[in-house]
């Protein structure tokens, strides 16, 4: 469904290679769990991914069409959550959920259906006729679920979604990642939530300085380590030197 | 270097307001491209110095027909008029966004540092925006009074205080007004429609008083006729300059000699220092509430009509267009600087012929009765209004911001499944809509104040309607290729952006190739206005078309280049 074939990225102003040599491949019908340090470029990754950013190197293809060649197409399949809670906050939650729909091209009938069910199961239809400007953290963060789930996309890509959001929301919004993957798509997600990564990924990949250092299921992270816990496996292969002290 | 709250304050806020931190970066490390920024920047210089210097020129030139007979001392009464008035308009929007619609309003409100504290610093950041904008308006006048009159180091001395007191009496004042304003519009659930509509007020409002105490002084083409009508109302221009007692305590400490000046200048200070100390002491009542009073929740109790009509298809152009208008005008501080140059054009016309202009003086009724004759061709009416509607629309930063304001939001650019350049017309469009308001307005103001024909203005909106393609794609065009996206501020989207120096520079430019040489045909060339319009009206279409196109294709490219 995804594939990243040696992408880079260097940030012209820092100088710095913040996504080095990346190749990774996210098959239809799993949730794939993208873990790192701060700064390891898992948020630029995303972007290069999502069109907002252009690689200097290497392909990015999104269910066949490559996003360098066929962007449009690339696109219509993706449905984003950015991890900055940002949306116009001058529409109104209906009016930013319709625009959305524009964009994608999404029907009246379409829209209706999914808004109305998405709203409510997020416990936000009640809010929707407010300026988002008023929303808190958290409804912002339902609304931009909404607004990528709407056109009921294929390729569902959430940066660090969890923050934020109270632990009901939280609650349905892991069980949303499950039921969209059970309809065999695909989701593809950030996040320093090291417990979540484990309960609800298939596969877990972990970025370090830009380089994918590890990638697999839990089991053949903890390579043999029986019983080992995420946060032990992220600890020692990003050289923490510490992790043992704290260990319990 | 001090350690006090607020010059610590100001410090960290002018260093990220002015990008000074990424400069000294960029300086020391020189990324690749780091040279581009220089080459816009002496672009901007260039144009603006050009500009300033045409200004220069022309304050010469009437220093010395005005020296010539006796009256240089208009020149600063003019200088402070025109600069006090031109702080207090442009001033208005700074203010309400430094003030007010900051997004780093709440992370000020939690700091150990008093309300009026942070009040004192953003309006200090407005004092330096607008002492910047000032100094091509006023200076040139004062320093040619000053070389006219042989005046001294004095007389510098003077006029660099009395600049001072100009730049913060108006600032002050307006912020003396906005602070009950906005504590006002806090109360209502329509917070940010009352806040345009209450700030909008008080311009027009402030520009329309203006005009009625400087009405005498309204636009005059024969330079004869002007020279005379001047000599024969000295004494008005001492009486308006009283009226108004900033002006009339600048213009006398700059003007009359020896000690009397002290005492003028020792007057505008303290009212300069009154006022800011009134205004400080309500900042230090008010300004903490009424700024975060706009972050303030107001939630609609009832639950969301969701069913017919609010689910409506429309296409990805359209949806852009609405996107835009309602974000613009929902948004006070986009409102004012895009809205205000439609509206404040028409108001200064139609306010010159309520408070001042035709009826209440014979003279300016001849003048007016000049120009309508020397207009008589509905042809010529029709090229000349829509020749005034181009170079108005050419100061609008509607387009030339467009991309700018979507700040952080414009990742959605890049992220939706719309083409580019379905996105640049989208927002072509909604900036196309405003310029032809403006025309539009144009055209019914000239016809109520100056009382020129229908006929001919009508062919000027119709001149207008593509002549102002190009000049909007222009203005949208600089915007796309080099947006500013990274901004605390949304003031710092629109006035403090290069873009919409450079999109009118730019527009500007283009109008002068397509006026000049159309007027010195008409002028000098006796060609008949009404083979010149017909003329023009393919020329104008085929231009349009033309940049229609040219920004629908590269806008693909320029969209990709542009990174967040």
């Amino acid at each position: 469904m995804l594939k990243l074939e040696n992408v880079s990225k260097r940030y012209a102003r820092g100088n710095v290679r913040a996504v080095d040599g990346l190749t990774l491949e996210v098959r239809g019908g799993e949730v794939f769990g993208f873990i790192g340090p701060n700064g390891a470029g898992k948020t630029t990754t995303i972007k290069l991914v999502t069109g907002i950013l252009t690689p200097d190197e290497g392909t990015v293809t999104v269910g066949g069409a490559p996003l360098d060649k066929d962007p449009i197409a690339a696109k219509r399949m993706v449905g984003y959550v950015p991890d900055a809670q940002d949306a116009y906050d001058r529409l109104t939650g209906l009016e930013y959920l319709n625009f959305m729909c524009d964009m994608y091209g999404v029907s009246s009938a379409d829209r209706a259906a999914r808004i109305t069910s998405l709203s409510e199961r997020f416990e936000l239809a009640a809010a929707l006729n407010g300026i988002v400007k008023g929303y808190s953290r958290g409804m912002r963060q339902k609304l931009a679920l909404i607004g990528a789930l709407a056109h009921n996309p294929p390729l569902w890509i959430l940066d660090e979604p969890m923050v934020g959001l109270d632990p009901r929301a939280a609650h349905v919004i892991k069980r949303q990642m499950r039921a969209h993957c059970a309809a065999g798509n695909t989701v593809f997600f950030s996040t320093h939530v090291l417990d979540v990564a484990e309960r609800l990924c298939d596969r877990i990949g972990i970025l370090q300085k830009g380089k994918l250092i590890a990638v697999g299921t839990l089991d053949e992270l903890r390579s043999g380590e029986t019983g080992a816990s995420l946060e032990k496996v992220f600890l020692e292969l990003t050289g923490d030197e510490a992790a043992g002290d704290w260990d319990e | 270097m001090s350690n006090a709250p607020f010059v610590l304050l100001l410090r960290a806020q002018l260093r990220q307001r002015l990008g000074l931190s990424l400069v000294r970066q960029q300086l020391r490390e020189r990324p690749p491209g780091w040279w581009k920024g220089l080459g816009v920047g002496a672009v901007a210089a260039v144009g603006i110095g050009g500009l300033v210097g045409m200004l220069v020129w022309l304050v010469w030139a009437l220093g010395r027909t005005l020296s010539s007979v006796g009256i240089a001392r208009l020149l600063p009464l003019m200088g402070l008029a025109v600069g006090m008035a031109g702080t207090l308009v442009a001033g208005m929007g700074f203010l309400l966004g430094v003030l007010y619609l900051s997004r780093d309003a709440e992370a000020l409100a939690a700091l150990p540092v008093t309300g009026r504290t942070v009040f004192a610093v953003k309006i200090s950041q407005a004092f330096l925006g607008e002492a910047v904008t000032s100094i091509p308006l006023t200076w040139p006048m004062f320093i040619i009074y000053g070389i006219l009159t042989k005046a001294g180091a004095f007389y510098y001395a003077k006029a660099f205080i009395v600049w001072l007191c100009a730049l913060s009496l108006p600032l002050t004042l307006a912020a003396l007004v906005s602070l009950p304003l906005m504590r006002w519009s806090a109360l209502w659930r329509r917070r940010d429609l009352v806040a345009v509509i209450g700030g909008l007020a008080l311009m027009v409002g402030f520009v329309a008083g203006e005009i009625w105490l400087t009405s005498r002084l309204t636009v005059l083409i024969d330079g004869g006729l002007l020279l005379r009508w001047l000599i024969g109302r000295v004494d008005l221009f001492d009486r308006i300059a009283r009226a108004i007692p900033p002006v009339w305590l600048g213009y006398r400490a700059l003007t009359v000699g020896g000690a009397s000046s002290i005492g003028y200048l020792a007057g505008m200070a303290a009212l300069s220092g009154a006022l800011s100390a009134a205004t400080l002491w309500l900042a230090g009542k008010i300004y903490q509430a009424g700024v975060s009073a706009q972050s303030e929740s107001h939630m609609r109790a009832s639950r969301a009509v969701l069913g017919g009509r609010a689910f409506r298809r429309r296409s990805p152009l359209l949806a852009v267009t609405i996107r835009e208008a309602k974000l613009t005008l929902r948004t006070p501080v986009y409102a004012m600087n895009t809205v205000t140059i439609i509206i404040i054009m028409p108001v200064m016309l139609l306010a010159m012929m309520l408070v001042g202009g035709s009826g209440v003086d014979p003279e300016l009724d001849a003048l007016i009765n000049l120009l309508t004759r020397f207009f008589n061709d509905p042809w010529m009416i029709a090229m000349v209004s829509a020749a005034l509607s181009m170079v108005i629309g050419c100061l609008n930063i509607a387009a030339s911001t467009s991309v700018s304001r979507e700040g952080r939001m414009y990742a959605w650019s890049r992220v939706t499944p719309v083409p580019y350049g379905t996105l640049a017309m989208g927002k072509m469009l909604f900036s196309l809509v405003l310029a032809w308001l403006l025309a539009l307005l144009m055209a019914v103001s000239l016809g109520v104040s100056m009382r020129l024909p229908v006929a001919g203005l009508a062919l000027g909106f119709a001149l207008s309607l593509p002549a102002m393609v190009p000049v909007t794609a222009l203005q949208l065009a600089v915007d796309i290729i080099r947006p500013k996206l990274l901004w605390t501020n949304p003031i710092e989207a629109v006035k403090q952006n290069m873009n919409s120096m450079l999109g009118s520079l730019a527009a500007l430019a283009y109008s002068a190739i397509l006026i000049v040489p159309t007027a010195l045909l008409l002028v000098r060339g006796h060609v008949p206005a009404r083979a010149m319009y017909m003329a023009q009206c393919p020329l104008n279409a085929a231009l349009a078309a033309a940049a229609l196109v040219a920004l629908k294709r590269r806008a693909g490219i320029w969209y990709s280049r542009a990174e967040i």
